[in-house]
């Protein structure tokens, strides 16, 4: 579907992957745009390989199976690009996003791919800004940069919206900064 | 976009049920409803909802405070899934049968075992001869709309059965979406206050609930539950259209998509008619006349007006999320019972899918279609399995 | 495929590889250690290693990286560092499940 804009987010659960889709979802909302985000899981507990999806458009979006071939893949846990059906599932895409301190054009030669390849090192951000490897929060501000419709405004008010209650102002903060350090350093 | 906010379809049920401010609310936890009475029992800490949350050890236990307080003249929700409806289930038949308005939530979840947590129909579907009215929704908007329609159905003074209002588990249950609301003054006064005929704090009028019943009065009463059923079948289409000045939308119990000059229309129900809709698109542009008939009310089941519906179709394909082992898969069988007395009818066959959760997706629906138009259907398909 | 969901092949569990869920890896010092195997009773993952009553390498194909070993050693001999710092392309191949 062409009218539609779509992302395939590969995480393990409990890294914020289903978030990160969601969020990103409320934030198209917010932009006067249809959307859709659900998971995918596999075992149901901490640390075993998931997917979450999302769809962005601006019209009504009925489609209920999971994504295919998405605009872009997003790999939040590093590791993943080395799981054979992730690997596979990533490189169908046309461009994608990964969390690492690798190069893009190293990325590109590991997986053998012909689109456009974006890196963040977003475990450095997590480590640096709250000292814990959830590494949602910048890939968000890197995701946002690359779809390019959605002001980095927008998603940074809705994050605040959804966390007032259980973030206390310095770990908002931290996050703050870290959605912007993500929309920055992508490249 | 206006008043439309991202929810999941548990966040639609569990902000339906905060608007309704039921009386009494008795659940216990199971994926995927769970994020159902996180979401509630948020409300209820934060005084924004004056229910009594009963917090049990099981969901037979549940289902059972939840009878209790019906009884006693409260106005009560609930919530589960799989493994607990299926542990609730005697008390689920003494909820119908004492014609208690209970409305709960199911995240339709498949049934174990092998132990699976994903989407499937088979939980709902081992209720179907409960005597609850079940409503199987598409997506969160349905879910919140629909909650809010249960309770007015439920309590209607000629009805007065229990509802499930279900929803795929995963899929819509953990899907964000948007939903338009309504605004909560409107709904408070739609669903107004219970006031039951009989109910154990009247203390004027005394009632015993739930005795012995033997062979000289039992049979009279399921009679009863068949009438509520009937009843609860027409009197449906007329509280529909009043709650679309409420709503918006008028919820019909099935929803034809471009059946008009179909020759060609899959019968499903749930999110997987959504899907089917972006296909028939794709197929219609290629000029194949096919359509989508959802069904949205499965118990009772509106077997008339699907026959008015598709009477002169050529080919039916009913997708079925639950298969019944040793007889036709649950829809598809009703589906067929009720063309049986049609001169001229369609060629109906029976595709089960997505048990446990196994994808459907656009490319296997347009297999679907392209077997009904070419002819090559076989009777009975398992759609996605690996033979 | 065995009927009813049976597992027919026991301690399979063994071919799902979960060192690729590290973020950080222990590194012992084999030289400092006393053998006290406090670590190998901690360790939820049953991932150090023991050899004739000692305790050798941890089993990086199932450490998570949880870091219990290196909390509750009692001579601090082992250290937890970033996994990135290895060499990152070694490959961690799994059975399908």
């Amino acid at each position: 579907m062409k009218d539609i804009y779509e992302v395939v987010l590969h995480g393990r659960a409990g890294q914020g992957a289903k978030t990160a889709a969601a969020l990103m979802a409320h934030a198209a909302l917010a932009n006067g745009m249809y959307m859709q985000a659900f998971p995918e899981y596999g075992a149901e507990r901490e640390g075993a390989p998931m997917r979450s999806y999302l769809r962005i458009s601006k019209r009504e979006i009925r489609i209920h199976s999971g994504v295919h071939n998405p605009n872009l893949s997003v790999v939040i846990d590093t590791g993943l690009i080395y799981e054979p059906e992730v690997r596979h599932e990533i490189c169908g895409s046309k461009e994608i996003l990964v969390n690492t301190n690798m190069s893009p054009k190293e990325i590109k030669k590991e997986l053998n791919f012909k689109g456009k390849v974006y890196v963040l090192d977003a475990t450095k951000i997590a480590l640096e800004e709250f000292e814990k490897n959830i590494t949602n929060t910048p890939m968000m501000g890197a995701m946002i940069k690359i779809y390019g419709k959605i002001p980095l405004d927008i998603l940074k008010k809705e994050f605040k919206q959804k966390f007032e209650r259980k973030f206390n102002n310095d770990l908002m903060k931290a996050n703050m900064r870290a959605i912007n350090r993500g929309y920055e350093e992508v490249h | 976009m206006k008043n439309m906010k991202p929810l999941t379809g548990t966040e639609a049920a569990s902000y339906a049920m905060k608007q309704i401010n039921p009386d009494v609310v008795a659940a216990y936890p199971i994926t995927p409803q769970s994020d159902i009475m996180h979401g509630f029992s948020q409300y209820v800490a934060d005084g924004k909802v004056d229910t009594d949350l009963i917090r049990v050890e099981s969901e037979h236990s549940a289902m059972s405070a939840c009878v209790g307080a019906s009884a006693a003249g409260a106005r009560v929700m609930t919530a589960s899934s799989s493994q607990g409806i299926a542990l609730m289930h005697e008390i689920i038949y003494i909820a119908s049968s004492t014609r208690l308005p209970i409305v709960m939530n199911v995240v339709n979840r498949a049934l174990s075992g092998p132990i699976n947590i994903h989407c499937d129909h088979s939980d709902t579907m081992a209720e179907r001869d409960s005597g609850w009215i079940q409503m199987y929704c598409e997506t969160a908007q349905e879910v919140y709309d629909l909650t809010i329609l249960a309770v007015k159905l439920s309590e209607h003074k000629d009805i007065l059965l229990p509802v499930m209002v279900c929803q795929d588990g995963f899929i819509t249950s953990h899907g964000v979406e948007p939903v338009k609301l309504i605004n909560e003054k409107k709904v408070k006064k739609y669903v107004a206050n219970y006031k039951p005929k009989h109910s154990l704090l009247n203390i004027k009028k005394p009632i015993t609930v739930g005795p012995i019943d033997f062979y000289d009065f039992y049979f009279e009463h399921k009679r009863q539950q068949v009438d509520a059923m009937q009843k609860a079948k027409s009197i449906y289409p007329k509280m529909a259209k009043e709650f679309s000045k409420v709503c918006g939308k008028n919820y019909r119990y099935i929803e034809p998509y471009k059946t008009k000059d179909a020759d060609h229309v899959i019968i499903t129900m749930s999110s997987t008619a959504g899907t089917t809709k972006e296909v028939i698109d794709v197929l219609r542009k290629k000029g194949k006349k096919v359509g989508l008939l959802k069904i949205r009310m499965f118990r009772p089941f509106p077997n008339k007006e699907i026959v008015k519906e598709l009477k002169n179709k050529k080919t039916i394909a009913v997708l079925d999320r639950a298969a019944s082992f040793g007889a036709e898969a649950p829809l598809y069988s009703e589906i067929r019972s009720s063309f049986y007395e049609e001169k001229n009818k369609p060629e109906i066959f029976s595709y089960v899918f997505g048990l446990g959760g196994r994808e459907i997706n656009p490319g296997m629906i347009e297999r679907v279609y392209s077997e009904l138009i070419s002819g090559k259907a076989k009777k009975e398909n398992y759609l996605g399995v690996r033979e | 495929m065995p009927i009813g969901g049976i597992i027919i092949e026991p301690g399979n569990s063994k071919n799902y590889k979960t060192g690729s869920w590290r973020t950080f890896r222990p590194i012992t010092d084999l030289k400092r250690c006393i053998h006290c195997m406090q670590c190998w009773v901690i360790c939820p993952d049953d991932a150090i290693a023991v050899k004739n009553n000692k305790r050798i390498e941890t089993d990086l194909d199932f450490c998570k990286g949880c870091g219990l070993c290196a909390e509750i050693c009692p001579v601090k001999c082992i250290e937890m560092k970033k996994e990135s710092e290895f060499n990152c392309n070694k490959k961690i191949k799994n059975k399908k499940m």
